[in-house]
């Protein structure tokens, strides 16, 4: 058995964080819903009055961008 | 006497003076042929080639006409009376909508057909209205018919397919108004009768009138909803004129504006009309977005992370299977894709079998293990292997893609086995780690039945051992650890057996190697 970090989104489900990154000073993390792997989605951390807070990531190049960093980090698993 | 001029004006009598044929021999016509027509002053003018053409027709049809009012008083007469009550009863349905010369012919061929079956005492004392009516439309469609298809074998000829294409000249309005404008000024024995090159110009000058006064005019359009709108409000920029003017120049043109009337100042109102409405809709949709934004903002939520406790297959499963969903995302495009869809479909079948399973009782289910699951890895397979075809075909999916989700699936049903041994015996899972590797390992090597068989009987086998335990020196607990064991040893052996070189790798294991 290992712990695992999870998070409730915003549309009430839970969600394990499984691996984050840092680009452009900017902290991203991989969120798959546990009941559902199909289900998963990538978020920032921005910081507000010293608080984190999760962002979804509007634009559709970053998004792109993320995604691609977080594939090449695990490309292992698909070798 | 010309033979040629002879049959012409016997044939425009019989066309233009069909009432008369009944009550009038053919010896008499010719009578009146040259006593009053060749003999006349005022058809001596013309030539024969100009009557042949028809120039003279005017001048012998008042001549006859004058000859029966003289001679022939009753009959006329009676004609004449017919002739007007027909009027009268088609005269609001034609609406206006024939030359005089295209109308006296349609009243001479209803009369004529009337004349036929009736005669002029029992026609002139009223009534056949409604047959009037159904010959007027015979007539009109006739004559119509007849149009049509001289229009366009005209436009047909003449006309260059990009005025339809380029110039936004829409064939079916540029038939129709030629249509109305023959009907409405032609001569109709030009139509019929006359010169097929004269008739042929007459259509083609008709339609060029069409197509200057119709051409689309985008720039002029545009330049004056530019002006109108910039008028109506200087605060908009340039870029903001311009979005209105394309909006406002397609909705009018969608509500039956072309170029002309666009431009045409009493128009004004409407491009006023369009622009605020352009104006409003942009305002709510600006509106809109900032609302959405300000949700957004308000649903932003707090980074808190809480823990919890899972296995480490269920970690590494999802792992796998999200990057390996992300990727299949990244390379395929955002959009769902058929196979994308055919694929979940999939999976939820598969999720779907195996829930129902986890329901039954432990025992029932191992029993049923092997089966079912051979079953749903089949259906599962087979739907990977429909949609990768599927996926070839479109270049979205690659059999490779098909076999990554497949394994994954292997995954979430070790994982699902050992839930059950979990749950119902408390077995330390970290052997999970153990046991699925090596499952999916001899699996590989095609040895699955085996593998399951094994599996099942040491469970069961070590169940009966727990629950009917009568050795002091051991717990329930014990028990099921020592069945655990077993398991692997046996699963051990069983690779072992299978593969030396596999073997290697399972000695590894419990040196540190991680998932």
């Amino acid at each position: 058995m290992v712990d695992i970090d999870t998070i409730v989104l915003e549309n009430g489900v839970e969600y394990t964080e499984i691996d984050d990154l840092i680009h452009n000073d900017t902290r991203y993390i991989l969120l798959s819903n546990i009941k559902n792997v199909k289900d998963s989605c990538i978020r920032k951390i921005e910081i507000e009055d010293g608080e984190e807070y999760l962002s979804k990531l509007e634009d559709d190049n970053e998004y792109e961008r993320v995604l691609d960093l977080f594939l090449q980090k695990n490309k292992a698993l698909f070798n | 006497m010309n033979k040629k001029v002879n049959d012409y004006i016997l044939k425009l009598f019989a066309e233009r003076f069909p009432q008369y044929n009944k009550n009038i021999k053919r010896s008499e016509i010719l009578e009146i042929l040259y006593n009053n027509i060749y003999n006349s002053e005022r058809i001596k003018i013309y030539s024969v080639d100009d009557v042949l053409k028809g120039h003279a027709d005017k001048i012998i049809i008042k001549l006859i006409d004058d000859y029966f009012r003289s001679e022939k008083k009753e009959l006329w007469e009676a004609s004449e009376n017919l002739k007007n009550h027909i009027k009268r009863v088609i005269y609001d349905l034609s609406d206006g909508s024939f030359s005089k010369d295209i109308f006296e012919y349609i009243v001479n061929q209803i009369s004529a057909s009337l004349i036929k079956f009736y005669n002029y005492n029992e026609l002139n004392n009223g009534g056949f209205e409604d047959r009037i009516k159904i010959l007027y439309e015979d007539q009109k469609k006739f004559l119509e018919e007849l149009l049509l298809s001289n229009i366009r074998r005209v436009l047909n000829k003449e006309i260059d397919s990009h005025v339809y294409v380029n110039d936004g000249i829409n064939q079916m309005e540029l038939e129709k108004y030629v249509l109305l404008q023959l009907l409405n000024t032609a001569n109709y024995n030009l139509i019929v009768n006359g010169d097929n090159n004269q008739f042929d110009k007459d259509i083609l000058n008709i339609a060029k009138e069409y197509i200057v006064k119709n051409k689309r005019k985008p720039v002029d359009s545009h330049s004056h909803i530019m002006k109108t709108i910039a008028k109506e409000d200087n605060s908009l920029s340039e870029q903001e004129v311009v979005y209105y003017t394309k909006r406002i120049d397609e909705a009018l043109r969608l509500n039956g504006f072309n170029s002309n009337s666009i431009v045409d100042k009493k128009n004004e109102s409407e491009i006023i009309k369009w622009f605020y409405y352009f104006k409003q809709r942009r305002l709510s949709i600006k509106e809109k977005r900032e609302k959405e934004k300000a949700e957004q903002k308000a649903e932003k939520i707090k980074y808190e992370k809480r823990k919890r406790m899972v296995y480490k297959s269920t970690i590494a499963l999802i792992l796998s299977a999200t990057l390996l969903g992300m990727g299949f995302l990244l390379k395929h495009g955002i959009d769902n894709t058929i196979a994308h869809f055919r694929e979940r479909r999939a999976l939820k079948d598969y999720k779907t079998a195996s829930a129902q399973m986890n329901e039954e009782k432990y025992g029932q289910v191992f029993t049923k293990y092997s089966d079912q699951y051979q079953k749903n890895m089949e259906l599962t397979v087979n739907n990977y292997r429909n949609f990768s075809k599927l996926g070839e075909t479109y270049g979205y999916l690659s059999f490779y893609d098909a076999y990554m989700h497949i394994s994954a699936d292997k995954l979430a049903i070790m994982d699902s086995m050992l839930s059950d041994i979990q749950d119902k015996y408390g077995i330390d899972v970290d052997a999970d780690y153990y046991i699925e590797f090596m499952y999916n390992r001899l699996a590989e090597l095609g040895c699955e039945d085996v593998l399951q068989e094994k599996y099942i009987n040491v469970i069961r086998e070590y169940r009966f051992v727990a629950l009917n335990n009568d050795d002091e020196t051991k717990t329930t607990w014990d028990c099921l650890n020592e069945g655990q064991k077993k398991l692997i040893n046996e699963i051990a052996d069983l690779y072992k057996s299978y593969s030396s070189e596999y073997y290697k790798q399972f000695s590894n294991i419990g040196k540190g190697r991680k998932l």
